[in-house]
């Protein structure tokens, strides 16, 4: 069975339609990358498949696991596996990061049949995850996302992932406000968390983010739909001739 | 209708001596009163609260006090406590105690106070109440007959904090008058939780003013929780003078009420002092409920600070007026304010009113008032992680309102206050 199976995926925001029958397989262990210019549609594609509020799908489908996706809550969705990386992450005043993070893993663990984790569990877990993306022991003291830096924000992000161990992980914009050092802090550990069990969705304007996590497969997106794709080489192409270059090729 | 009142006066001043003889107070009290009548909503300060369901009603007393229904003991929940006193019904509820402690502490029924230690309650009976500001504050001290007593005497650091109940179940139109003292004399400090409650259904009046005096480098922290269920109009007044580097640290958390108005005069009489006053108010159905902070910034170097947060559901209505005077002399003053309101239905509304009234020049003051509504942004957040809605919305509703409590030093009474409010805010 697929891991996820998108076809002539229809989304509008308001009246407005962007993404515009979209076709696209992801299969588990595969990582996806997808460029394109700004404005092509990137970001309501993550949106659309969390359930944001406002994007609505007006046509075609979605399958996760076997399961119409677009019929789900996003609480659902997320509970499911479908995990996404915020492009900007939302700042909560007065929600504690620990509090938080045993508040979402006693969701996914209950919807999974499994009994709430032990406080020692529990605490080893976020100590292993936040190891994983260089999180320090003040930033987990905080509320979440407030006050943290463009860097910290993103670096949460890849931390809440690891302690949810989602099937698929949409990582929206990831690179941007990420400092180099921190990029690769974080590139390293998504290449820790990848698997033969999940499945990566990499949105990305730049090609930098690629040579860190290296995709099985790039998709250029213009205009609302995927107008090429190949493997990791096509970024490579990208690259030296732009999305002008690649896209004239098609 | 202000002759009904004074008629049932003139049928009741011998009970009343009787149980609480203040004498001389009373009977100016009750002239006040002839003098002032009841206040209108024509009357800046008043137009907000709908004075109707008083004003239409005959209001009576009950001096006969009634056997504590044992239910109401599932209500006192598990704090820690040096002291506790239990009023039901504005009368203290086993017998008359008042008890000091080995710390020197005098607490319990001012009823028993003002026998026991009439000189000591005399020092302050009155001297912080102004009767003659509204008809309702001399109806209190024409009408009083308990109330409680907390004296700290000099120098004594108190740990654990004292706690007073106040639980309302009266018959029909029933009228309760309270007088509370709370003294904490110089170098001292103590903790006091206050905890008011009406279980019944049938409409109630409570006029519960408290008058509090803090000496020379003394600490106050005084948490208040009103969880009023029922059809209880409350009017609670409360008098604070604060003498040189004294600080007052004090909560007020509103989960409900039908008619429910909190004043609060903050005198600041000795340079030096602080103030923090914070509240929450979780409002829903019909609830109409008032807060207003009267900052009197009458000497210079003091600082003020005041946090209100407001849930507003159902067609409740709520209001904040915080009103802050810093006076001509009353240099190196900082005061700041701010009400914060998130409205959830259509119906319901909130006022928010700052008044800043500045004559001195070298101040720092601000003030702000928000109004608005539940961050979609933010909820989307905590759904995208698999939090439902309701959980989601109740996470970012309580973590909104319990910001204003971030000052309190009772961590005890702090986690059953959150955790009660977080449970008022869990919509079906």
């Amino acid at each position: 069975m697929r891991l996820l199976e998108i076809k002539d995926l229809h989304v509008n925001i308001g009246d407005k339609e962007i993404i515009k029958g979209l076709n696209l397989e992801i299969n588990y262990g595969e990582v996806h990358a997808i460029m394109g210019p700004n404005g092509t549609g990137k970001s309501t594609l993550a949106a659309a498949l969390v359930g944001k509020p406002g994007y609505e799908i007006t046509k075609g489908s979605v399958i996760f696991k076997g399961k119409d996706l677009t019929e789900m809550e996003p609480e659902q969705r997320a509970l499911e596996g479908v995990f996404l990386a915020f492009q900007y992450p939302v700042e909560i005043p007065g929600v504690s990061m620990i509090n938080f993070m045993k508040t979402i893993i006693d969701a996914r663990r209950k919807h999974l049949g499994q009994e709430p984790m032990s406080p020692a569990d529990f605490l080893k877990l976020v100590k292993e995850s936040g190891k994983l993306v260089a999180i320090s022991d003040k930033m987990k003291g905080r509320a979440v996302n407030e006050g943290f830096s463009g860097g910290e924000k993103k670096k949460n992000e890849i931390f809440q992932m690891a302690m949810l161990q989602p099937e698929l992980a949409i990582l929206d914009e990831l690179d941007s406000g990420l400092d180099i050092d921190s990029l690769k802090i974080v590139a390293e550990a998504i290449n820790k968390l990848r698997s033969k069990k999940n499945a990566f969705m990499v949105i990305t304007h730049y090609q930098r983010l690629l040579d860190y996590i290296i995709p099985d497969y790039v998709h250029i997106m213009n205009d609302g739909r995927i107008v090429k794709s190949g493997d990791k080489n096509l970024a490579k192409v990208l690259e030296e001739q732009g999305y002008d270059g690649v896209m004239g090729l098609n | 209708m202000t002759n009904k009142y004074i008629e049932l006066f003139e049928s009741l001043e011998e009970t009343l001596e009787s149980l609480l003889p203040i004498g001389k107070l009373r009977k100016k009290a009750i002239k006040d009163f002839k003098s002032l009548g009841f206040p209108n909503s024509k009357m800046e300060n008043w137009r907000n609260f709908n004075l109707k369901d008083f004003s239409d009603k005959e209001y009576q007393m009950d001096i006969e006090q009634k056997e504590l229904d044992l239910g109401f003991f599932e209500f006192i929940p598990e704090i820690e406590n040096e002291g506790l006193f239990i009023m039901y019904n504005g009368f203290s509820s086993f017998d008359m105690q008042i008890e000091k402690y080995k710390n020197g502490v005098i607490f319990g029924s001012l009823r028993a106070a003002i026998n026991k230690y009439p000189e000591l309650v005399k020092k302050y009976l009155n001297k912080a109440n102004k009767q003659t500001l509204n008809g309702f504050n001399a109806l209190n001290t024409a009408f009083c007959a308990d109330g409680f007593f907390l004296f700290v005497p000099e120098g004594i650091e108190v740990k654990m904090p004292y706690t007073v109940v106040n639980y309302f179940q009266n018959n029909k139109y029933d009228m309760v008058s309270i007088r509370n003292i709370v003294a904490v004399e110089d170098n001292s400090s103590i903790n006091l939780v206050n905890i008011e409650a009406s279980g019944k259904k049938d409409m109630q009046f409570v006029n519960n003013i408290t008058e509090v005096f803090l000496g020379k480098n003394s600490k106050f922290e005084w948490d208040r929780l009103q969880k009023y269920n029922g059809k209880t109009i409350a009017i609670n007044p409360v008098f604070i003078d604060q003498q040189e580097t004294s600080r007052l640290n004090k909560t007020i958390s509103t989960l409900r009420g039908f008619k429910l108005r909190n004043d609060i005069h903050n005198k600041m009489s000795g340079e030096h002092s602080n103030s923090e006053i914070c509240g929450i108010y979780i409002l829903d159905d019909g609830d109409q409920v008032e807060n207003r902070v009267y900052l009197d910034h009458a000497v210079p170097n003091c600082d003020s600070n005041q946090l209100f947060k407001g849930v507003l559901d159902g067609k409740s209505k709520g209001a904040f007026t915080g009103y802050v005077l810093v006076r001509q002399d009353s240099q190196k003053t900082n005061a700041f304010q701010s009400n914060k309101n998130i409205v959830i239905s259509e119906d319901a509304r909130i006022k928010t009113n700052p008044f800043l009234e500045i004559y001195a020049d070298d101040v720092k003051c601000s003030h702000g008032a928000s109004v608005g509504s539940l961050d979609e942004n933010a909820l989307f957040y905590l759904r995208s992680r698999g939090i439902d809605m309701k959980k989601a919305r109740n996470i970012l509703l309580s973590a909104f309102a319990l910001d204003a409590l971030g000052n309190m030093e009772n961590k005890g009474f702090k986690e059953l206050v959150s955790s009660e409010i977080e449970s008022s805010l869990v919509k079906d």
